[in-house]
Order: C-alpha cells, then sequence, then structure tokens
C-alpha cells in the first residue's frame, strides 16, 4: 500500500512537471522565440510592449484555454467509460460534439450577410454552439428517459441526434457560402487558435465550480466498478451517482467543444492511457487523467503550432491523428481492456 | 439464549412485485436477531425478492419493512450499508481489480467523502482477508481465481462491510461440495461472532444443517416457519415442492435430512397438484 | 429467441409481394416525372420518342439513369444491412453506423487531394478499397474484445473508426477549400450526375448476393439463435459469419461506388422487412430489397424537389426520415427489438 502511494504520487509530480515545462515552452516558441530573460522582464513588468502582447494576450490564454479543454474532455470521457461501463465510450458519442458543431454552424450561415461578413460579432459562436449542446442534452437525456430502460440507452438516443445533426450540418453547408463551410469545417476539427481571457475565465470557472463535485464523486467511480446491485448493497446510492455523473460529463463536454470545437479523442484516449499509469480506479485516477487531458490538447496545440510552420494545424487534427495508432495499439493489447 | 431470540426486521404487510407481476401480497414476518435465517422455496417464490426488499434493492411496493427500530425507508443508503451487507446471486467487477481492491470495495460506506482508508478500515480488510483464508492471493487479480476463491472474495468483501447483519442470495450456487461447506462453515463462524444471518438456499439438506430457523415460501406465502426440525416435514415438503419424500436424521449432527422420491403428478391446467 | 414464422400466411405473402412490386413501379415511373421540372404522364411518353427536345434530354439522360441506380443502390444496401444485422445479432447494425462511408469518404479525398485522380470511374473503386478497408478494420476490433459479438462493441468500434477518419475528412477539407467544393457534394451522397456503367458490376454482383443468401436462408435464420446452439446445431458460426460479413462488405461498398456515401437505408429497410415478413430469411429477403428500393427511389425524387431548383443532400434527406424511425424503433418496447 505504502509502495502505490508513492507510485501514484511520483506520477502525478512528474506529470504536474512535466505540464509545467510543456506550457513554459509553449509560451515561448511560437512564431517569435521569447527567451527566458524577456520572459522574466515581463514578468516583472519590465518587457517590451509587443513581448507583453504576445505573451499576455495571445499565448498564455491560448495555453490556458488547451489546459482547460483537456481537463473538461478527458474527465468527460472518464466519467462516460464508467457510467456506460465500456472503454470504447467517449464524450464524442453523446450527441453534445455534434450539438455543438450544429449551433457553430447555424451561427456561421444564418447570420452571414451575402457579402460575407458575420451580422454578430464572432465572440457569439461559443454561445451559439453551447445552446447547440444544451439542445443535444436536453433531447438525448429526454429520449433516454422516456426510454426508461437505463443509461446505456444514452449513447444510441446520442448516436442518433448525431446523425440528424450531421445531416443538417451538411445541408447548412451545402445552402450556405463556400468559405463559410471551409470556416465551419476548421472548427470541426477544433482547435484553441481563437483563445482569448474571456474564453479562459469562463472554462476556468466551470472547471474550478465542477472540481469539488468530481472529487466527491471519484469513491463512487470507483464503487462503479462492481455491478450496480452490489454497488447499492456496499451503500453507493447508484442512481443518483450515475445521473450526476453524466450530466457533469455533459456538461464539462459542452463547455469544452463550446470554446474549441471538436477536439476529438482527447476524452477516449486519456483516461486510457491514465489506466496505464495507475491502478487505481478512484481520485488519483481522476486526477491523472486530467493531466493527461490537459497534456494531449496542449501538446497537440503545440505541435500543430509548431511543426508545419507558417501553417497552422488545429489541435483536433493532431488529437485524432494520435487516436488512429492508439486504435491499432487496442486491437494488439486487446487483453488489458478485455472486460468480462 | 434470550438475547438470540430478540425480533430484529420485521416485514408488515409488505406487497412486492416485479413490474407488473406481484410476488407478495401482505407479507408479515419476523426474523430475530443473531440466528441464521434460511429462505427455501421453489424457483419464483419470491425468497430472493424478499431479501432484495430488505435490502431495499427493491422498492416495497405498500407496507412497511423494519430493521431494529427503524423503518428502512428512513435510513440513507450508507447508514443501511452499515447495517446489512448484501452478497448478490451473480456478482460482478472488472478482471483486472486485485483482491485487496475488491475487498476494500466493501468499506464504502465507512470511508469519508474523499475515499480515504482510515486505520480501521484497513483492519477490517485485513480481518476480512485472514477470516477467509485470501492472505496468500492479496495481489492476485480476480480474472485469475477460480470459482471457489472468487466466491470467497465476495465473502470476505461483504465482511469488510463489517455490518451486524449478512445477507447472501444463493452463496452456493455452483460451487461444488467442498467449497459449500466451507462457505457455510464461514457463515456459521461468523453467526457465532454474533452477525445475524440470512441466506437464500435451494439445497434443503444443506439449509436444514446449518439453519437454526427455516421459512418454506410458496406463490408468495410462508408455507412453513420454524426449526428445520419442525419445517422438514414429508407435508411442508409436499405442499411446497409437490414431490413425495422420507426425513431422515444424520448420525452426527441429528439434523433433518431429506430424501426424494417422486413428482406428483400435474393437474389439468398443467400445475403442479398442491 | 424471436420466433421464425415460416410458413405462416403463404397466400398473404404472393399478394405482398406482389403489391410491393407493384408499388416500386409506381415509384420509377414517378421518378421520371418529378423533379425541378414536372411533366405530365403525356410529356413523358412524348419524350422518350423525341429526341432534342428540353424533355427529352431531361428524362433520357437525366432521370432514366437516376430511375434505375436509386432501386439498385437501395436494394444493395437494404441487404447489406440485414445481413449486418442477423450476423452481427445487433439490431443497430448498418452499413453506414460500421465505418463503410466514411472509409470509402476517407479514401476517395486522399485520392483527389493528394494524387489528383478526378476519373468518376477510378474514384468509386478508390471507394469501394475505402469501403472494404474500414468496415474489416471494425469487425477486426470487435473480434478483438472477444470470441463472440457484444453488442455494443461492435457499434462502438465502428462509430469510433467512423468518427476518426471524419476528423481526418474535415481536416482534409478545412486545409483545402477546392477540394471541399468539388467533393462537398459527392460526400453527401446523391444520384445526380452519376454513372451509369456501375451497374455492369452490381447488377450482377447484387443478383449473385441475392440468390445467394436465399438458398442459404437457414444457415441465416440459425444464426439468429445464441452461439451456442447455433454450434450444437452444426453450423460452422465463424466461417459463416466471415462469408456473409464479407458479403454484406461487398454490397455496401458498390452502393457506395453507384451514389456515394448513403445512410440510413441499410438500416431502416431491413427493420420494416421483418415487421412486414417475419424473421425467416427466405419471406424477408424479398421484401427487404423492395423496401430499400422504395425508400432509396422517394428520398431520391424528394433530393430533387425539396430545395429545387437545386438538389438537397441524400444523406440529409434520408437522416430527415431515417432518424425518426430510428428513435421509434429504439422507444419501442418490443422485446428483441434493441434490447
Amino acid at each position: 500500500m505504502k509502495r502505490s502511494f508513492f507510485r501514484n504520487n511520483s506520477i502525478l509530480l512528474g506529470l504536474v512537471f512535466l505540464l509545467a515545462v510543456v506550457s513554459l515552452i509553449s509560451l515561448q516558441l511560437g512564431s517569435s522565440f521569447i527567451s527566458f530573460e524577456r520572459m522574466i522582464n515581463i514578468l516583472v513588468g519590465q518587457g517590451t510592449k509587443s513581448d507583453i502582447l504576445i505573451v499576455t494576450k495571445l499565448r498564455l490564454p491560448r495555453i490556458i484555454l488547451a489546459i482547460n479543454t483537456g481537463i473538461a474532455l478527458a474527465v468527460s470521457g472518464l466519467l462516460l467509460q464508467i457510467v456506460i461501463k465500456n472503454p470504447l465510450a467517449s464524450p464524442s458519442l453523446f450527441g453534445v460534439v455534434d450539438g455543438a458543431a450544429l449551433g457553430a454552424i447555424i451561427f456561421l450561415v444564418l447570420f452571414s450577410s451575402e457579402t460575407g461578413n458575420l451580422v454578430f460579432p464572432v465572440e457569439w459562436q461559443p454561445v451559439a454552439a453551447f445552446l447547440g449542446s444544451l439542445l443535444a442534452i436536453f433531447v438525448v437525456f429526454w429520449l433516454t428517459i422516456l426510454d426508461g430502460r437505463g443509461l446505456s440507452r444514452l449513447i444510441l438516443y446520442g448516436i442518433c441526434f448525431s446523425a440528424l445533426a450531421t445531416a443538417l450540418i451538411s445541408l447548412l453547408m451545402i445552402i450556405g457560402p463556400i468559405h463559410r463551410a471551409s470556416q465551419a469545417f476548421l472548427w470541426l476539427t477544433g482547435s484553441v487558435h481563437a483563445a482569448n481571457w474571456q474564453k479562459v475565465v469562463i472554462s476556468s470557472s466551470a472547471l474550478i465550480i465542477t472540481a469539488p463535485i468530481m472529487m466527491l464523486l471519484s469513491s463512487s467511480m470507483k464503487q462503479l466498478m462492481l455491478d450496480e446491485e452490489s454497488a447499492q448493497a456496499t451503500g453507493l446510492t447508484v442512481k443518483t451517482s450515475l445521473v450526476l455523473m453524466v450530466i457533469l460529463a455533459t456538461f464539462l463536454t459542452a463547455i469544452a467543444v463550446s470554446f474549441a470545437g471538436a477536439v476529438g479523442f482527447v476524452g477516449l484516449l486519456a483516461p486510457h492511457i491514465a489506466r496505464f499509469f495507475t491502478p487505481s480506479h478512484g481520485l488519483i485516477l481522476l486526477f491523472i487523467t486530467a493531466l493527461t487531458g490537459a497534456l494531449l490538447v496542449l501538446g497537440a496545440d503545440f505541435l500543430g503550432r509548431i511543426a508545419f510552420q507558417p501553417l497552422q494545424i488545429p489541435a483536433g487534427a493532431i488529437t485524432a491523428f494520435i487516436g488512429a495508432p492508439y486504435f491499432l495499439f487496442m486491437l494488439r493489447f486487446k487483453n488489458v481492456f478485455h472486460r468480462r | 439464549m434470550d438475547t438470540k431470540k430478540a425480533p430484529l426486521t420485521r416485514y408488515e404487510k409488505v406487497n412486492l412485485s416485479y413490474g407488473s407481476t406481484i410476488v407478495f401480497e401482505a407479507l408479515n414476518l419476523t426474523l430475530n436477531e443473531g440466528e441464521i435465517t434460511m429462505f427455501c422455496g421453489p424457483n419464483g417464490c419470491g425468497k430472493s425478492t424478499a431479501l432484495k426488499a430488505l435490502r431495499r434493492l427493491l422498492k416495497v411496493r405498500s407496507g412497511i419493512i423494519f430493521h431494529g427500530a427503524n423503518p428502512i425507508d428512513d435510513l440513507s443508503d450508507k447508514a443501511l450499508a452499515k447495517l446489512m451487507s448484501l452478497l448478490t446471486q451473480k456478482p460482478s467487477a472488472p478482471d483486472d481489480l486485485t483482491v485487496e481492491q475488491l475487498i476494500k470495495m466493501g468499506r464504502f460506506a465507512h470511508l469519508g467523502y474523499l475515499g480515504h482508508f482510515s486505520k480501521k478500515d484497513k483492519e477490517k480488510v485485513a480481518e476480512a482477508l485472514s477470516l477467509c483464508h485470501l492472505q496468500n492471493l492479496v495481489h492476485e487479480t480476480i480474472g485469475n481465481l477460480s470459482g471457489g476463491q472468487l466466491q470467497r472474495v465476495w465473502l470476505a468483501m461483504i465482511i469488510a462491510q463489517d455490518s451486524p447483519t449478512i445477507l447472501l442470495d444463493e452463496p452456493t450456487n455452483h460451487l461444488d461440495i467442498t467449497h459449500q461447506i466451507e462457505t457455510l462453515e464461514l457463515i456459521k463462524k461468523l453467526n457465532e461472532k454474533g452477525r445475524t444471518i440470512i441466506v437464500v438456499m435451494h439445497d434443503l439438506n444443506m439449509a436444514a444443517r446449518y439453519a437454526d430457523r427455516m421459512i418454506l415460501f410458496k406463490d408468495g406465502k410462508v408455507a412453513a416457519d420454524g426449526t428445520p426440525e419442525e419445517v422438514m416435514q414429508p407435508s411442508n415438503i409436499r405442499n411446497v415442492f409437490n414431490i413425495d419424500c422420507e426425513i431422515m436424521r444424520d448420525n452426527i449432527y441429528q439434523k433433518p435430512m431429506l430424501i426424494p422420491y417422486k413428482l406428483r403428478p400435474y393437474n389439468d391446467s398443467g400445475n403442479l397438484n398442491g | 429467441m424471436p420466433h421464425l414464422t415460416v410458413l405462416e400466411g403463404e397466400d398473404r405473402f404472393y399478394f405482398k409481394l406482389a403489391f410491393c412490386s407493384f408499388f416500386l413501379i409506381i415509384l420509377m415511373v414517378a421518378s421520371l416525372h418529378f423533379g425541378a421540372e414536372i411533366y405530365t404522364p403525356y410529356e413523358v411518353w412524348n419524350a422518350f420518342w423525341e429526341l432534342e427536345t428540353e424533355a427529352s434530354i431531361i428524362i433520357q439522360t437525366l432521370r432514366v439513369p437516376r430511375m434505375v441506380l436509386a432501386p439498385v443502390t437501395g436494394m444493395a444496401l437494404a441487404l447489406s444491412g440485414l445481413l449486418l444485422q442477423t450476423v452481427s445479432g445487433n439490431p443497430l447494425a448498418s452499413p453506414a453506423f460500421l465505418g463503410v462511408n466514411s472509409g470509402a469518404a476517407f479514401f476517395v479525398l486522399l485520392a483527389f487531394s493528394f494524387f489528383g485522380f478526378t476519373s468518376l470511374w477510378f474514384l468509386s473503386l478508390i471507394a469501394f478499397a475505402g469501403a472494404l478497408t474500414a468496415i474489416s478494420l471494425v469487425f477486426l476490433l470487435a473480434f478483438s474484445f472477444g470470441a463472440s459479438f457484444q453488442q455494443s462493441t461492435l457499434l462502438l468500434a465502428g462509430i469510433t473508426l467512423s468518427s476518426f477518419l471524419s476528423s481526418a475528412i474535415t481536416i482534409l477539407l478545412a486545409t483545402n477549400e477546392t477540394t471541399l467544393e468539388a467533393l462537398l457534394f459527392w460526400l453527401s451522397g446523391s444520384f445526380a450526375n452519376r454513372d451509369m456503367s456501375g451497374l455492369i458490376i452490381v447488377v450482377p454482383v447484387l443478383f449473385f448476393s441475392i440468390i445467394v443468401t436465399l438458398i442459404m436462408k437457414s444457415s441465416l435464420d440459425s444464426l439468429l439463435m445464441d452461439d451456442e446452439s447455433a454450434k450444437a446445431l452444426g453450423l460452422s458460426i465463424f466461417k459463416l459469419r466471415l462469408f456473409f460479413i464479407f458479403l454484406s462488405a461487398l454490397l455496401a461498398s458498390l452502393a457506395v461506388v453507384l451514389a456515394g456515401p448513403v445512410a440510413f437505408i441499410g438500416l431502416v429497410a431491413p427493420h420494416i422487412a421483418k415487421n412486414y415478413a417475419g424473421l425467416s430469411h427466405l419471406r424477408n429477403i424479398p421484401f427487404c430489397l423492395l423496401f430499400g428500393a422504395h425508400l432509396t427511389l422517394m428520398a431520391d425524387i424528394a433530393t430533387r424537389i425539396l430545395l429545387s431548383p437545386s438538389e438537397a443532400p441524400l444523406s440529409a434527406v434520408l437522416a430527415f426520415i431515417g432518424v425518426p424511425f430510428l428513435v421509434f424503433l429504439l422507444l419501442s418496447k418490443k422485446r428483441g427489438v434493441v434490447g
């Protein structure tokens, strides 16, 4: 028991350290390199105007938004995998992501004037996306309740909603002007390039509000490894915790995709990677999953920014391309994930 | 011996149903503290249902189940778990869980909000491990265990829950005779340490050997209730199971044993004659 | 275990068959009449014998191919869906959910944007390869989780692969606006301006598949049971499954060749057929084919009318029909439909 305690803590510390390093590097690197010295100057208020602008207005919010997005998606994926009891469950299967996409694209297409300008400022796009994801949550939950055969049916109605949303999206993209369609596609890929402090504040506060609930739910998460009757018999209020977990998961996904678009595969990958690091099924797993997710999105965004300069690859593209090899990996090491 | 007879659980006019099929109508039953009570009866007679309702895995349609002084509906899930543990018929957990991890799950109701294990929690887990002879398997994953070992692990989880009352739903099902005896001896040991035990059993002979009190259910009613000697009567068995039989005593424990002879004929409507 | 209605209602079977075939003919004729321009039967009749009039050009070169392509595609998809549902024991299995469409689209995009292939005929071949690759991957993945299929795993594997491929597609499209413009319409599936020459391959394969499935009807029926019972009956389940999966993938991929990615036919048609004609394959295969053809024809007519004079994407129209149907199916309390 002692050994696992140290092991868990060193992994946690290692991940935090890694996250700090990657953050720092991605703060420095980019179209212009900012040295340590200049960074310290900015910190003590001595930096040049352009340095301050680049760091505080462009890179810092982008980094924090990437971290927030990663945490939200990863935790959401973990919760959903536990609720559905299937290691392949991920936030994108519950209609929330496609709902957000639909909202964002309706905004882009409907509020474009003839000349191709937006009638509303683009800052309103996340609001539209959030409304879209709320609609998805509402419809999918309503159908699941109507169905009354348990939460695992969420996934089926999520698929239904996604199909309809995707159809509407393709219809709208064909009706709308072509440059809007390509803008919409960019959104669908998922990227944190349009980060600003407003988004950072909103997404951070959402995470801070939900964090205590997540931590309180962590021991229930562990207990849900058992079948529902046994879990109930050991004292867990199964229904309440399942419902709480799903609501939390969809809310987190909605927050993440509203600001960063449909960054795929983080919710699927992060919990699996985290399980590789720790035998824990509770609080430690939750923390490691969150950190892994943050690292994934931050790393993907950093790579996309640096690797193909001056071209910027959206973070979602990178995470998707990590997803593919992982898929093969799962094929190869199937026994790790095989559950009876 | 007076303490042994103190009533603990009381079903008062309990109606129970699965969907639209009614299992119990106005069930009245009192179970005593410190006894091993065995629920027996044919398939579908409602014995598991009665057990699950007591542990509140099924909501009663009407009526009240008291446990101790309170109706069970007044208690929170955790408070109830501290009073009663239940081993279900087919418990399941991921194969990659270790024995220790699984047994620790039994402590859920006692843990704080963040799931931290206190010294007492660890002691109870260690106690359960040694009681079930699992010390050598602590770090084994449960996917690698045999059926008998697995059943001991689940029992250990229930024991770690450290509740004064233990409910077991067919704990010897699918076990060979060695493991059946092993399990029932363990149950007896727990009873001697002061736990109240309620078991759903199919095997009448095993039930008669270990029970302080046997209850036979039929069609949602109590058909016979009393000591094994009182319940194991040819007339009761014929009434409940529709077989002719002979009751004997074993040489060592002097407990009743049933030797079944043959099935009584079916009546015109396809039901067994009762 | 759902019960098989093999011998009941012999007469009504033929009556129903005749009725549905007749309805197919009506729809095919209707498909000649409706579109951006609506013609009277008289005008249509004349258009066949005239040359160089507007009506004759529209009907002979545009509508006749669609009248043929739509039902063939529909039949192929419907049969493919039926086979998948039977083989996987999953009532939600359908070619689109198992990655056929996104696989095809992904390969076509790759060929188009990196290698500059533009010949429609060649792109069709590429699409076929993509579809087959994707569906094999999905089944491989699902198999790898255990010897027999776990229902939700198959579905999740398909959807996860699809979502990976779609994000790859999205990236390809987002980075290249000209590709987007050229392929956006192909990607949503349509019968407009399609090549009839694909039929040379598709029709014989479809015909062959129908014959084979009808001959092997009793094997298919037994696959509805659980694995062990079917094995006990003496079936080599694994080989049978592999064969039918291949056949199904082949049919779905060929449908992609004809019409691009089309969803929902493979899901909806088999269900209507099973409700209409029972679970015995001898009986529901003919209806499955017919309903597939009906649905596709109706959807094709709708694409022409809905946004007239421009065309609505076929997959969108089908989603508007298919999703409510799917929801209805999921909500229906009937045991054994979607457990």
